[in-house]
């Protein structure tokens, strides 16, 4: 199991508590912060803190993302393996933290459900904000020079943007990269790729072979490039397949200034909105071809779209999540200890 | 015509003794008392046993030493009560050796090659290397001495799905076994060896005969108790149960934990009960922990009614029958059991997956459940099977068939 890519961050522990000059770092720095609060935001560096958290004294908060061992079953599932094992020791830790965890938060209803199964007893849901991704004044202006030289003006527009995580690009390759290839639905679109996920993406294409000219890998790019990209984008997309939690993505999408395709996965914790002007929730099979019909010849309709539906999005945006959370009863109870 | 019974008989502490007792009581009443002066009893017992009590009197139980080719008559039958721990050793042997009349296996454990292994590694009962390949070779054919050797590199799980019945299904003219599941087993695990004798299903006998126990009243501040009854061995999860009573209590508030209990009930060896109890002290639920060690049935039967939730999950082995099982499902308490194998044949409350991270989430959703109905005063929702398989037929049904048959 240790050598299994996807036991990566169950040795990460391990890696430290094998090091003693990292674990010594380590207890240096919590005995320096001696924490009132420990905050966590993914269960697999638990072991190391959890010594520490023996201390009723110390408030433990697990603010998930996933219900991380059902995420990595389905993701396992999807990549047509099974390893029980690290399933197994995933959800063994995980239970660990929810057991100690003075509040559980969970990022859509279905996770705060998931952690409640696990034994949760104290479960709050905020779920993933964001900010508009375009920028409201011209700082994006050199940027949009930039990418409009790159792209064919006639040919509409897609936007993507995510981290070099499985979910991400498997989704990202199934339902359109692989569409977008000669021949296929997507074929006369171009594609803004930004991120970690055009390392797969490189990756994919090098063993592929060939040319994908119509997509525009970006890496990692800057506020100003990334405005840029979801100012220009016809579309922006969330070919989502697998994963928990609500997509960071998907709030960020909606408070855009393009249409909205996502997969009823990406979605999650968003149903309610996906019947709002300019979003369409199509299932994953028939993605590419949802795309490829819809009608994006008017510029100024997709922008006018997108600016009906900002009042029924606008809870999306990370001020608004955050002030819903500070008034949350048991989250305003952690932080008058932090403080 | 004699039937002869080959059984560990009370107070061997196994589950085959109990359930020779009930079955006797079974055959009494459906075949009328004159049934026991056809029925002879051998155990590993000394001369002074006192005999097995019946509901028609007590019936001698004669000493397997005195188990010879004389001992039996043309005409009579043997029926070999067949598991796999050593109270079952002595059987195991006779079976190697042959007995002079047809024989009915009883299968009460689908697993028993790790048991003739060890004995014929120790040469006991007259077991040694050609019985460990017997038990094998219809199952195994050319592989057997490979298995034989790589047996101890196995993973638990896969040690665990091994048979090893060649010495009952060589000898037997009728198998009889409590599930549809370990009759499939019985009839495609082999490839090798001569055609297999039928191989009935019956159902357990009654745990307490025609009409169980009354249920007492429930003493005022009883609290909300679930347990784990029977031997306490890994196979039966109790790590889970631990992990899922703990959480459960976490959600509960303080005044409420206090109403709750949860108890093994069973014999314990002293490392896993320093390991359990350790597990629970761990989790923080070690004061409302109950380890009662092995009790006679009578004290079995009182823990068994103040019970509000049995758990009697199994995996990886999964027996072939559960004495606790059936006795709870008779006595009418809620039991929860594994979705898996034989047990998936059972009626009860609920059918727990055994894929550990799911197993924990699922035992944890029904002892909540369970609770909130004991909080409300209503009652378990009535147990269903997880299986369309038939319902089997009684011992007694199965035996008098195998009984035609042998003319």
């Amino acid at each position: 199991m240790t050598a299994d890519p996807h036991a990566f961050e169950l040795r990460l522990a391990d890696a430290v508590r094998r090091d003693p000059a990292l674990r010594h770092r380590l207890a240096a720095r919590l005995e320096m912060l001696a924490p009132d609060v420990i905050w966590c935001e993914q269960p697999f560096l638990w072991p190391l803190v959890a010594p520490l958290a023996e201390s009723k004294a110390i408030t433990v908060v697990y603010s998930g993302h996933n219900v991380e061992w059902r995420a990595r079953r389905e993701l396992l599932a999807r990549l047509g393996r099974t390893a029980p094992a690290i399933v197994e020791r995933l959800a063994t830790l995980e239970r660990a933290l929810i057991a100690r965890a003075d509040l559980v938060i969970g990022c859509s209803e279905a996770d705060a459900a998931g952690y409640r199964a696990m034994g949760a007893t104290s479960v709050a849901l905020v779920p993933n904000g964001a900010d508009p991704p375009v920028a409201g004044d011209n700082s994006d202006a050199a940027a949009l020079a930039r990418l409009q030289a790159r792209l064919d003006p006639g040919l509409p527009v897609l936007a993507f943007i995510g981290a070099d995580y499985l979910p991400n690009w498997i989704g990202l390759r199934d339902l359109v990269v692989t569409s977008m290839a000669p021949g296929g639905a997507l074929a006369g679109f171009q594609l803004l790729l930004m991120g970690e996920v055009c390392r797969p993406y490189a990756d994919w294409l090098r063993q592929r072979g060939g040319a994908m000219p119509q997509i525009h890998a970006l890496g990692r790019v800057d506020a100003a490039t990334r405005s840029a990209a979801f100012r220009l984008a016809d579309v922006a997309i969330l070919p989502l397949t697998t994963g928990g939690g609500t997509s960071l993505k998907t709030a960020e999408a909606l408070l855009g200034m393009s249409e909205v395709v996502g997969t009823p996965i990406a979605f999650r914790g968003h149903k309610e909105r996906t019947g709002a002007p300019g979003v369409h929730c199509v299932a994953p099979d028939a993605f590419a071809a949802g795309l490829a019909a819809l009608d994006l010849t008017d510029r100024d309709a997709i922008r006018a779209r997108a600016g009906a539906r900002r009042p029924e999005v606008a809870g999306c945006s990370w001020d608004a999540v955050l002030a819903a959370a500070a008034a949350d009863p048991a989250i305003g109870a952690v932080l008058r200890v932090a403080r | 015509m004699r039937l002869h019974l080959l059984s560990p008989v009370p107070p061997a502490p196994t589950g085959t003794a109990d359930y020779l007792r009930q079955l006797v009581d079974d055959l009494i009443t459906a075949r009328g008392p004159e049934v026991v002066s056809r029925l002879v009893l051998w155990d590993e017992v000394g001369p002074d046993h006192p005999g097995l009590m019946t509901r028609a009197g007590q019936l001698p139980v004669r000493p397997a030493a005195g188990l010879n080719a004389q001992a039996m008559a043309p005409g009579d039958l043997a029926v070999v009560f067949l598991a796999a721990n050593t109270f079952h050793g002595w059987i195991w042997g006779a079976l190697a050796r042959g007995l002079p009349v047809p024989v009915i296996a009883v299968i009460h454990d689908l697993s028993t090659y790790p048991l003739i292994r060890s004995l014929a590694r120790k040469r006991l009962y007259g077991l040694g290397p050609a019985e460990e390949k017997a038990a094998l070779v219809d199952e195994h054919g050319a592989g057997t001495a490979r298995l034989i050797a790589g047996f101890d590199d196995l993973p638990e799980t896969g040690r665990y799905f091994i048979l090893g019945l060649g010495l009952a299904t060589r000898q037997a003219s009728g198998l009889i076994v409590h599930s549809h599941y370990a009759r499939l087993r019985l009839m495609t695990e082999r490839i090798a060896g001569a055609p297999l004798s039928p191989v009935r299903v019956a159902r357990h006998p009654a745990p307490f005969g025609p009409s169980p126990p009354p249920v007492p009243p429930r003493e005022a501040g009883a609290p909300f108790t679930v347990g784990s009854v029977g031997f306490f061995n890994p196979t039966k999860r109790n790590h889970v149960l631990i992990d899922a009573f703990a959480a459960f209590l976490r959600g509960l508030p303080a005044e409420d934990q206090a109403a709750t209990q949860l108890v093994f009930v069973g014999a314990i060896d002293a490392e896993q009960r320093r390991a359990a109890a350790a597990r629970a002290a761990d989790a923080g639920i070690g004061d409302r922990v109950t380890f009662t060690g092995y009790v006679d049935e009578e004290t079995l039967t009182a823990w068994q009614q103040r019970l509000d939730l049995q758990v009697n999950l199994r995996f990886p082995s999964c027996g072939e029958t559960s004495g606790t099982l059936a006795r709870a499902q008779a006595l009418g308490i809620p039991v929860v059991v594994s979705d898996f194998a034989a047990f998936r044949e059972e009626a009860a409350l609920a059918h727990l997956p055994v894929d550990p991270p799911e197993e924990f989430e699922a035992l944890l959703a029904v002892i909540r459940a369970r609770h909130a109905d004991w909080r409300a005063g209503r009652p378990a929702p009535a147990p269903r099977r997880a299986s369309t398989a038939p319902e089997p037929e009684s011992f007694d049904a199965v035996l008098a068939a195998f009984e035609r048959d042998l003319g």
